[in-house]
C-alpha cells in the first residue's frame, strides 16, 4: 500500500493523461468491427465497461488532484527527469485541476449517455472518445509551448474523426471545412511559436513568461507579435467572433453526444488564452495590445451570438449561437485583467460548458419525439412527452439567459460586479444584460414553436399523419433524460455551493497572476541566485563534446540543481553494476602515479 | 546579392501566397494542396527560427560551428504531424466526393449553363 501512495505522489499529475491514453490503446487493440454489426459484437459490452472504468478512474484522479492542488501547492512533474526549462514538464496548478474535473465531469456522463446507442453508429467511438480526453487533460496539464501544440493536434485529431462519427453527407461536408480550419489554426500555432522561440529562445512556459521582461526591444516585439498569433489560434478553437463563425454549423451536423462533448472543446481555447496571453506574456506592450482587443471583441461575439440565435432556423444551430455568445461573455471578463474578473469568467465558463452539453441533449431528445419535423423551428403536433421536455427546456433556458437564481446569473453578477475599475463599466454592464435580454427573446421565440404552438395530433387513423404520430417514441432515448438531469442536477448544485466555488476561482485566478511564484517552483537557482535556464543559442559557442578535447567543464557545479539528488547517488544503477562498481573500487586501490604515461620500455 | 536569407525568406512568402491562394478555390484537392504548401512554409519558417548557418551541422562534431537543433526537433514534429493530417483530410475529401458527388466544398454544384467552347473563334 505504502509503496502504491509512493508511486502515486511521485508521478502526480502524469495519471490523467495516461489513463485515456492506455484506455484508447487498450480499446485500439480489441479491433472494431463495422459500424452495422457493432450492436451484435460480443465485445462491445467489453468496450463500454472499460470505457465506464476508465472515466470513472479519471474523475476520481481528476477531484483528487483538485483536492491536492486547492491549498495552493503546484506540483510538476518532469518528463524523463529533465529539469525545467531543458525538459518539458507538467504541471498541476489550481486551473489545470479545475479544467481536469470538467473535462470529466462533462465526459462521465455524455460517455455513459452514448454507451446505449450512439456508440454503435460508427467506429472507434470509444477509442477516439479517450483520445480526445486524453489531449484534453495534456493540454491542461502542460508546461511548455510546443507540448501545447502536441496535445492541441491530439485532440484535433480525435474530434476530426468524431466529428463525422455516424457518417452522412453533411457531417462529410462541414468535416472537411472544419479540419481545414483547424489545420490552417495549426500552421497559424507553428509559426507563433517560431517567433517566440527565435526571439526568446525558450519554449517553457515559466521561462518565457520570465525572459520577455527582459528581451531587447526589437526582440520583445517579435515575441509579442508571436504571442498575439497564438492568440488567434486560441481564438479560433474558441470561437470568438472574426474567426469563429464555423462554430454553430459544425457543432450542428455532430452526433448528439460528440456535439455534447464538443461544448469543453471551445474551453479549451479560452483556457490557453488565459494562461499563454493572460500570464505567460505578462508584460505591458502585449496586456494593453490585448486588453484594447479582446474587450470589443468579447462585446461582439457576444452580441453576434444571441443575434444568430434570434433568427437560428434549427435547435441545433441555435445551440452552438448561445455557446458562441457565451464565449463572448467570457472574453469581456477575461479582458477586464484583474482577479476578480478572472474568478468570474471561471466561474461561468464551467456554467456555459454544462449548460451547453446539457441543450445539445435536450436537442436530441427533442429531435426524437418530434420525427420528421426533426429539430427544424416549424409548426408541429405536440410531443408525446409535451410536459417533461418543455419543463427541462424552462429550466435549461432560464439557466441559460443568466435568470436568476441560476448559476448563468450569479456568473454575470460576478462580472458585472468585477467591472467597478474598468473605463468601459458602463458600456459592459449594457451589453451583458442587454445580451441576457436578447437571449430572454430567443428563447420565448422558440418556446413558442416548439411547445406552445404545437398543433394538437391527427387523430382520424385513416391519415397518414397518424400512422406517423404513432410511430413516434413514447419515452426519451434512453438514458438521454437521465443525463440532462444529472448535468443539470450538477448545475444546481453549483449554483448552491456559489459561495466556497467563488473562494475556489478567486485562489485560482490570484495563483494564476502570480508569476514569480511559477518561477520559484519550476525554474532552479544556482548558488549565485540566478535562474539556470537557457542562453541564447551561438553558433561559436559550442559546448564541450567528445570530440571538442578535454576542457573542464564550467557549469559542471550546476549539476547537483538539475539532476536529482536521488539519481546523482546513482538510484537507477542496477544492483549488479553497483556491486561492481563497489568491487573496483575495493580492488584496486587508485594510486596517483597510475594515471601518468610512463615512458615505453625500449 | 542573392543571398541565403534571400531565397529561404521569398521562398516561404511564395509558398504562403500559394497556399492562401489555393485554399480560396472552391475544390477540395487544391484546398487540400494548399494545406500542404502552408505546412511546407511553416516548416520552413520554423527551421529558419533556429537562425540560417552555412556549412554547420546540428550534430555536435569537431567543426567549430553548429546550428541550433531544436527547431530542427520541432520541425521533424511538424512535418509527421502534417503528415498524418494530410492522409486524413485526403481521406475525408475523397469520402465527401463519394457522399455528395462532387468535390465542391460547400457541395454547391453549380452547372455552367455556357459551354465555354462556344465561344471559342
Amino acid at each position: 500500500m505504502n509503496a502504491v501512495i509512493q508511486f502515486w505522489t511521485e508521478h502526480t499529475p502524469i495519471f490523467s493523461i495516461l489513463i485515456p491514453a492506455f484506455t484508447a490503446f487498450i480499446l485500439v487493440l480489441l479491433g472494431n468491427p463495422g459500424a452495422g454489426a457493432l450492436s451484435e459484437d460480443w465485445r462491445q459490452p467489453w468496450r463500454r465497461g472499460i470505457s465506464y472504468i476508465s472515466s470513472i478512474l479519471g474523475l476520481t484522479t481528476a477531484i483528487l488532484y483538485l483536492n491536492l492542488a486547492s491549498n495552493g501547492q503546484i506540483s510538476i512533474y518532469s518528463l524523463g527527469e529533465w529539469s525545467a526549462p531543458f525538459g518539458i514538464v507538467l504541471v498541476l496548478d489550481q486551473l489545470s485541476a479545475l479544467m481536469l474535473v470538467l473535462t470529466y465531469a462533462l465526459a462521465a456522463p455524455i460517455l455513459w449517455y452514448a454507451s446505449h446507442e450512439w456508440d454503435t453508429r460508427g467506429r472507434y467511438f470509444h477509442v477516439m472518445f479517450h483520445f480526445l480526453l486524453m489531449g484534453l487533460c495534456g493540454a491542461f496539464l502542460t508546461g511548455d509551448l510546443f507540448n501545447l501544440f502536441v496535445f492541441f493536434e491530439i485532440l484535433l485529431m480525435a474530434s476530426y474523426v468524431l466529428l463525422v462519427h455516424g457518417q452522412g453527407k453533411a457531417r462529410f461536408q462541414l468535416g472537411i471545412h472544419y479540419v481545414t480550419i483547424n489545420l490552417l489554426a495549426s500552421a497559424l500555432f507553428l509559426i507563433g511559436l517560431g517567433m517566440i522561440y527565435g526571439s526568446v529562445g525558450s519554449l517553457n512556459m515559466a521561462d518565457v513568461a520570465r525572459l520577455i521582461p527582459l528581451l531587447e526591444p526589437d526582440q520583445h516585439k517579435l515575441a509579442v507579435a508571436g504571442g498575439l498569433l497564438l492568440f488567434v489560434v486560441f481564438g479560433i478553437k474558441a470561437a470568438m467572433l472574426p474567426v469563429g463563425f464555423w462554430l454553430p454549423k459544425t457543432y450542428a451536423v455532430a452526433t448528439t453526444p460528440v456535439a455534447a462533448i464538443f461544448t469543453i472543446m471551445t474551453k479549451v481555447g479560452i483556457y490557453a488564452i488565459l494562461r499563454i496571453n493572460g500570464t505567460v506574456f505578462d508584460d505591458d506592450l502585449s496586456h494593453s495590445i490585448l486588453a484594447s482587443w479582446l474587450l470589443p471583441i468579447g462585446l461582439i461575439t457576444s452580441i453576434y451570438g444571441v443575434i444568430g440565435a434570434i433568427g437560428a432556423e434549427r435547435l441545433r444551430r441555435f445551440v452552438g449561437f448561445m455557446i458562441l455568445s457565451s464565449i463572448g461573455t467570457i472574453l469581456i471578463a477575461i479582458s477586464l485583467f484583474n482577479t476578480l474578473a478572472w474568478a468570474a469568467a471561471l466561474y461561468y465558463l464551467v456554467h456555459s460548458t454544462l449548460i451547453g452539453a446539457a441543450f445539445y441533449l435536450l436537442s436530441g431528445w427533442i429531435t426524437s419525439q418530434r420525427g420528421v419535423f426533426k429539430d427544424h423551428f416549424n409548426i408541429a403536433p405536440q410531443m408525446k412527452q409535451h410536459k417533461v421536455v418543455s419543463l427541462v427546456f424552462f429550466l435549461i433556458a432560464l439557466m441559460m439567459a443568466g435568470l436568476p437564481p441560476f448559476s448563468g446569473f450569479l456568473g454575470k453578477v460576478f462580472i458585472l460586479q468585477a467591472t467597478s475599475h474598468s473605463p468601459y463599466q458602463l458600456v459592459i454592464i449594457i451589453v451583458v444584460l442587454m445580451v441576457s435580454l436578447l437571449s430572454i427573446i430567443a428563447f420565448t421565440r422558440i418556446g413558442f414553436v416548439l411547445f406552445w404552438r404545437a398543433t394538437v395530433p391527427e387523430d382520424n387513423p385513416n391519415k397518414e399523419e397518424f400512422k406517423a404520430y404513432q410511430a413516434l417514441p413514447e419515452q426519451s432515448p434512453a438514458r438521454n433524460d437521465k443525463t440532462i438531469y444529472l448535468l443539470l442536477s450538477g448545475l444546481l448544485i453549483y449554483m448552491v455551493c456559489a459561495g466556497p466555488i467563488q473562494q475556489y476561482m478567486f485562489n485560482t485566478a490570484e495563483q494564476m497572476q502570480n508569476n514569480v511564484l511559477y518561477e520559484g517552483i519550476i525554474l532552479h537557482k544556482d548558488n549565485l541566485n540566478q535562474v539556470i535556464s537557457v542562453q541564447p543559442y551561438d553558433p561559436e559557442n559550442l559546448p564541450e563534446t567528445k570530440y571538442g578535447g578535454e576542457t573542464v567543464d564550467p557549469n559542471a557545479h550546476l549539476i547537483p540543481y538539475i539532476i536529482s539528488e536521488k539519481t546523482l547517488q546513482g538510484e537507477h544503477i542496477s544492483e549488479y553494476k553497483q556491486r561492481q562498481i563497489n568491487q573496483q573500487q575495493t580492488q584496486e586501490p587508485v594510486h596517483p602515479d597510475d594515471a601518468k604515461l610512463k615512458p615505453r620500455e625500449p | 546579392m542573392i543571398s541565403l536569407e534571400f531565397l529561404l525568406a521569398s521562398a516561404i512568402g511564395l509558398l504562403t501566397a500559394t497556399g492562401i491562394y489555393l485554399i480560396l478555390r472552391a475544390r477540395t484537392f487544391p484546398v487540400v494542396l494548399g494545406l500542404a504548401m502552408i505546412g511546407y512554409a511553416v516548416n520552413l519558417f520554423l527551421f529558419a527560427m533556429g537562425r540560417i548557418q552555412v556549412n554547420a551541422p546540428a550534430v555536435l562534431t569537431e567543426t567549430t560551428k553548429a546550428t541550433d537543433p531544436l527547431p530542427q526537433a520541432l520541425v521533424l514534429t511538424a512535418i509527421v504531424i502534417g503528415f498524418a493530417t494530410t492522409a486524413f483530410i485526403i481521406q475525408l475529401a475523397l469520402r465527401s466526393r463519394y457522399e455528395t458527388g462532387t468535390d465542391h466544398v460547400d457541395s454547391k454544384e453549380d452547372i455552367v449553363p455556357i459551354d465555354p467552347r462556344e465561344d471559342e473563334p
